[in-house]
Parts: C-alpha cells; sequence; structure tokens
C-alpha cells in the first residue's frame, strides 16, 4: 500500500504505457487524415460516421455497459438535435452553447425516460423506449406550429463555423467531433471502471444481488441514462450543425438496425467495440452506396453471422484469440483449455493448489 | 441499546405467492454471537434469510437491527444498515472480476474511500483469492467463489452477516477452509446467522443452533446440547 498509484493511473488499470502509446498513435494518425483527404464527398462521410459514432458510444453505455434494453436513444439523439438547431435558428445564442445545450436536452429526455423503465426489465424496456421513440418522431412529424418543421425538418441552421468554406468547415467539423470522441471514449473507460461503472454492470448481470450489496438501482440507472442522452443530444446536435437541418428521417427503424448492428459486430459493452464496429460498417456501407437495395439484406447478414458465430462481438474475438495464443507460448504442456478465460489469466496459478 | 440484540425477528410471516413458508418464526442474536440454523430442505432457511436481507417482502412479523424495525424496506436500505446477505450459490457476479466483485461489497455506509485498505486485507486473508483478482468470477472453482462471496462481506467493517449454506457442494477440504474463513468473520466482531442442513460443520463456531422445521423454530439450545438430544439428532438432523 505504499506506493499509491497515481489518479490517472488509477482511472485507467486497464492502461499500459503500451496501450496509451498505441492510443495515441492511432489518434494522431485520426486527426491527420483530413491533410491527406482532399476529396470534401470523403470528407462528409467521415464527419457524419463520426458524429454517428457519438451516437454509438453514447448508447454502448447505456445499452451494454448498463444493460438496459433502451431503444429510444435515437428520440434522444433527435431531441438533442432540434433543441440544439431551433437554439440556433431563433437565437443569438453562441452555436457551441447551442451545442452543450443539446445535450443538456438529451440528458433531460433521457432521465424523463429513465423514470418508467425502473420497474421494467429485458423486453419489456425496449417495447416502452422503442414506444417512446415511435412517439416523439409521431410528434415531430404532426407539429402543426412550425417550430420542427414537420417531415421537412429545420430549415438552413447556421452551423457551429458560420461562414467558414465548405473544405474548411469540413475539417473543423472532423477535428471537433473527432475530440468528442476521444472524450467520450475516455470518460466512458474511466466510468467503467468506476463506482459507477462497477455498479452498473453489477445492476446489469444480477440487480436483486446488487440491491442487496447496497447498490441503488434508481440512482444508478438515473446518472446513466443522464450521462448516455447527455452524450446522445450533443451528438444529436453535432448532426444538426454539420448538416445544417435535421428531419424526423434520423429517427426510425432503419438507422436504428444499422446503429445496433455497429454495436453488436463491434462488440456490446466493451470500450472500443463502438470504433471498430462503427468503422467496420461505414467502410461497408460506402462500398455499397451505388447497391442501395442490397445494402440493408448485407448488413443482416453481416448481424446474422456475428450473433450466432461471435456472439461477443470482433472485440470478444480478438481478446479470445490474444488470450489463446499468449497461454499457448506461456505453457508447454497444454492440459486445461484456457479458452473459456478471456481475462488475464495467470498461466502458473495452478488449480492444484486452489481450492477444490 | 445494549440489551437489546443486534438481530431481533418476532412473529415474523414470510411465503411466496400464497404459499406461506414462514410462520411466527422468533430469533434473536447478540452482538458478536453465531446463531446456526439447521433444518432440512425446503423448510424455509433460504426464505428466512431473504426476508431478513429484504430480497423478499416479509408479511407480518419484524425484524429488527439494533432494535430498529426494518420490514418492508427495500434491500438497498437495509443493507446501509450493516445487513450483508451472502446466498447459496455465492450470489457473485459471474462477468465480473474477482475485485470487481469484491468492491460490490463496498457501496455504502462510506465504504467505498478505504476500499483499497479492504482488498489489501482480504488478499492477504485469502491469497487464492488474490491469486484470481483479475479472473471473471466465472472462472473460479466453488470453494473459490465462496472465499470470493465470504470476502465481498467483509468489504465493509461491523457487519450482521447473512450466510445461506456456506458448504453446499464442496468437497470437505474447501468446506474446512471455508468454516475456517466464517471463524475469522466471527473472531473479527460480526454477527452471524448461517444456515446448514447439518450439524457436521457447524460445531466449532455455533453460540446458538436453533432447528427450523416447516417454517419455524422447534428447538433451540447450544451446540452441546442439541447434538447430544437423540430425538433431535435423529429426526433432523441425521449422524452427527
Amino acid at each position: 500500500m505504499s506506493e499509491r498509484p497515481s489518479k490517472f493511473a488509477t482511472a485507467f488499470p486497464d492502461m499500459t504505457a503500451g496501450r496509451w502509446a498505441i492510443s495515441g498513435v492511432l489518434i494522431v494518425i485520426a486527426a491527420l487524415v483530413p491533410v491527406v483527404v482532399s476529396n470534401e464527398y470523403a470528407m462528409t462521410v467521415l464527419v457524419t460516421t463520426l458524429i454517428l459514432l457519438v451516437l454509438n458510444i453514447s448508447w454502448n453505455f447505456v445499452l451494454g455497459i448498463a444493460g438496459v434494453w433502451n431503444f429510444g436513444q435515437l428520440a434522444i439523439y433527435a431531441l438533442g438535435g432540434y433543441g440544439a438547431g431551433i437554439l440556433m435558428l431563433h437565437t443569438s445564442l453562441s452555436p457551441w452553447l447551442a451545442l452543450l445545450a443539446g445535450g443538456v436536452v438529451g440528458a433531460v429526455a433521457a432521465i424523463l425516460l429513465a423514470f418508467p423503465t425502473l420497474r421494467l426489465y429485458g423486453i419489456y424496456t425496449s417495447l416502452l423506449t422503442f414506444a417512446f421513440a415511435e412517439v416523439i418522431q409521431y410528434v415531430i412529424l404532426n407539429d402543426g406550429s412550425g417550430l420542427t418543421g414537420g417531415s421537412f425538418g429545420l430549415p438552413i441552421v447556421r452551423g457551429l463555423f458560420g461562414t467558414a468554406s465548405i473544405a474548411s468547415a469540413n475539417r473543423s467539423y472532423y477535428w471537433t467531433v473527432l475530440a468528442v470522441v476521444v472524450l467520450a471514449t475516455l470518460a466512458v473507460a474511466a466510468v467503467s471502471r468506476s463506482s459507477l461503472g462497477i455498479a452498473l454492470r453489477g445492476l446489469r448481470d444480477a440487480p436483486a444481488y446488487a440491491a442487496a450489496r447496497g447498490v441503488s438501482p434508481l440512482k444508478f440507472r438515473l446518472i446513466a441514462f443522464a450521462l448516455s442522452g447527455f452524450l446522445a443530444g450533443i451528438a444529436g446536435a453535432l448532426y444538426v450543425s454539420f448538416n445544417q437541418s435535421i428531419d424526423p428521417g434520423v429517427m426510425g427503424l432503419t438507422p436504428m438496425s444499422i446503429d445496433v448492428t455497429m454495436l453488436v459486430i463491434g462488440g456490446m459493452g466493451t470500450i472500443t467495440g463502438p470504433i471498430i464496429g462503427t468503422a467496420l460498417l461505414a467502410i461497408v456501407q460506402t462500398a455499397l452506396v451505388s447497391h442501395p437495395g442490397a445494402e440493408l439484406t448485407i448488413l443482416g447478414v453481416f448481424l446474422l453471422v456475428v450473433v450466432v458465430f461471435v456472439p461477443g462481438g470482433i472485440v470478444g474475438l480478438v481478446s479470445r484469440y490474444r488470450k489463446r495464443i499468449s497461454t499457448w507460448v506461456a505453457e508447454d504442456d497444454s492440459g486445461g483449455d484456457p479458452a473459456e478465460n478471456d481475462d488475464d489469466v495467470q498461466p502458473e496459478g495452478s488449480t492444484e493448489q486452489s481450492v477444490a | 441499546m445494549s440489551d437489546s440484540p443486534r438481530l431481533r425477528v418476532a412473529g415474523l410471516r414470510a411465503g411466496y405467492g400464497d404459499s406461506t413458508v414462514i410462520r411466527d418464526l422468533n430469533l434473536d442474536v447478540g452482538a458478536g454471537e453465531v446463531a446456526v440454523v439447521v433444518g432440512p430442505n425446503g423448510h424455509g432457511k433460504t426464505t428466512l434469510l431473504r426476508a431478513i436481507s429484504g430480497l423478499l417482502k416479509p408479511t407480518g412479523g419484524q425484524v429488527e437491527l439494533d432494535g430498529t424495525d426494518v420490514v418492508g424496506q427495500s434491500a438497498e436500505r437495509i443493507s446501509g444498515l450493516g445487513l450483508v446477505h451472502v446466498p447459496q450459490g455465492d450470489g457473485l457476479f459471474p462477468e465480473m472480476t474477482v475485485e470487481e466483485n469484491l468492491l460490490m461489497g463496498a457501496f455504502g455506509g462510506g465504504a467505498w474511500r478505504s476500499r483499497r485498505t479492504e482488498l489489501a486485507k482480504i488478499y492477504d486473508r485469502f491469497p487464492v483469492v488474490a491469486a484470481r483478482a483479475h479472473q471473471r468470477a466465472r472462472t473460479l472453482s466453488g470453494g473459490e467463489r465462496r472465499l470470493v462471496g465470504l470476502g465481498r462481506a467483509l468489504m465493509r467493517t461491523s457487519q450482521i452477516m447473512l450466510i445461506d449454506e456456506p458448504s453446499l457442494g464442496l468437497a470437505p477440504v474447501a468446506i474446512d477452509t471455508v468454516y475456517e474463513a466464517i471463524g475469522d468473520l466471527k473472531s473479527g466482531g460480526a454477527t452471524i446467522v448461517l444456515v446448514e442442513e447439518n450439524f457436521t460443520h457447524v460445531g466449532q463456531i455455533a453460540d446458538s443452533v436453533h432447528v427450523l422445521e416447516t417454517g419455524t423454530i422447534v428447538a433451540s439450545g447450544s451446540y452441546a446440547e442439541l447434538s447430544v438430544d437423540p430425538t433431535i439428532v435423529q429426526t433432523y438432523l441425521g449422524s452427527v
């Protein structure tokens, strides 16, 4: 107990120096992309994908880490987007404050949605939250007041970088959203190892026993929804700024299916899963952009294959094989099958001397 | 305060749906005592513990912790008053690591702040648990899991502990280790209600033994008295 690890090291116990180095290099490479890419269409696809990634990180937090089957996340995202968009249209508020306000709208909407889900579990939570999303979409579509613009959506919203040229705005958006992605990923990583994350995963795996350990389901679910809702709201606000409009098409079954597929393929409940899943599917989607009919079919097949053969997603698959390889290297006799242990197993902790 | 028992159960009734499992059950446990409840399968031992810890709402009677009635309160509230339930089959979180499982014991009552000291103590006491700290709980053997369950209960001090059949399904050598650990808890000052199917392992630690049949206590006494009473030994407990 004499040498206390620094606060920073305690917050990220899984991160070795090597892992920090790799993450740093990847972030630098990602930050240099706009310098290399001169095609504005490609820049648009990249920024859109990064915004989607912010949404997916927020959704992974509530769905994968907190384990609440919330299918209302796209409505929260849309509400954040509309909130920020309306502020940008009708007030002279700084667009950056409007961005934050989008996050607040998302958090408030998520907290309101959290209350009725407290007494529900599994499929009932999905049904309720999906119904919430449908109601929000219906209300926006049928809004007679002109505030949301109905099915046409909000008209030209001034974004974060108002009068900049398209090329320079695209790059500014890219770096802004990338920064949000990095911050959000660090936040989720730190939170998932903190008391909050342990409580959430405990409540996810065994709600009654977690409550019997003094973990309040009300308090922690509200916090989880608020954090996830805030991030989803920010994602929506980024969307409305970048596209200079938003319409009810951002919600609904098709975008939701694509997002879920991204999470499942990447590895739900993991930190890097949303990044990998979003990137991979964005590439597939871009490749299939000229075959609009085939796109959803192929994504469906993708999802099916992953769910059946790789239930942990790509991140789960990679950590399983890394384990196998490192155990194989460390052990001469291949007696036991250590493939079951997908955490850091000490191979020398042999079972003979342990309690049966 | 000093003469009221740490845990008092009076006239307790509890059950599932229309069927009453626990009826008019009385049990007093003084501070630092170990009360062992023995009885055959299906007579309400687990239900009794669940009713005390709030995992199951009693339909009548009182459960008092240090003189405060807690019947009808939520499990998380009762846990906050210093009661820890170590359920049958451990109640570990299988997909979380051993260390995270231990940390689950540090919620409520400011225990989170002292978590590192408590973790270090538990690792000292159970080296087997320390060796597995970063493995997922589901990859441990039954005996190891039970030690983790007990270790988790130790993350908060001054406890009332409910321990459900700690010997269930374990090899004799593992049972000895688990009972040694429970002995440590007792000498650490914990008040313990422990349920078992028989007398076999409890002789060393029991301050009082209570025989539970069809949902109520039918005999109480010291281990020495009950373990030589031929009727009780033959009817309920099999051989000693």
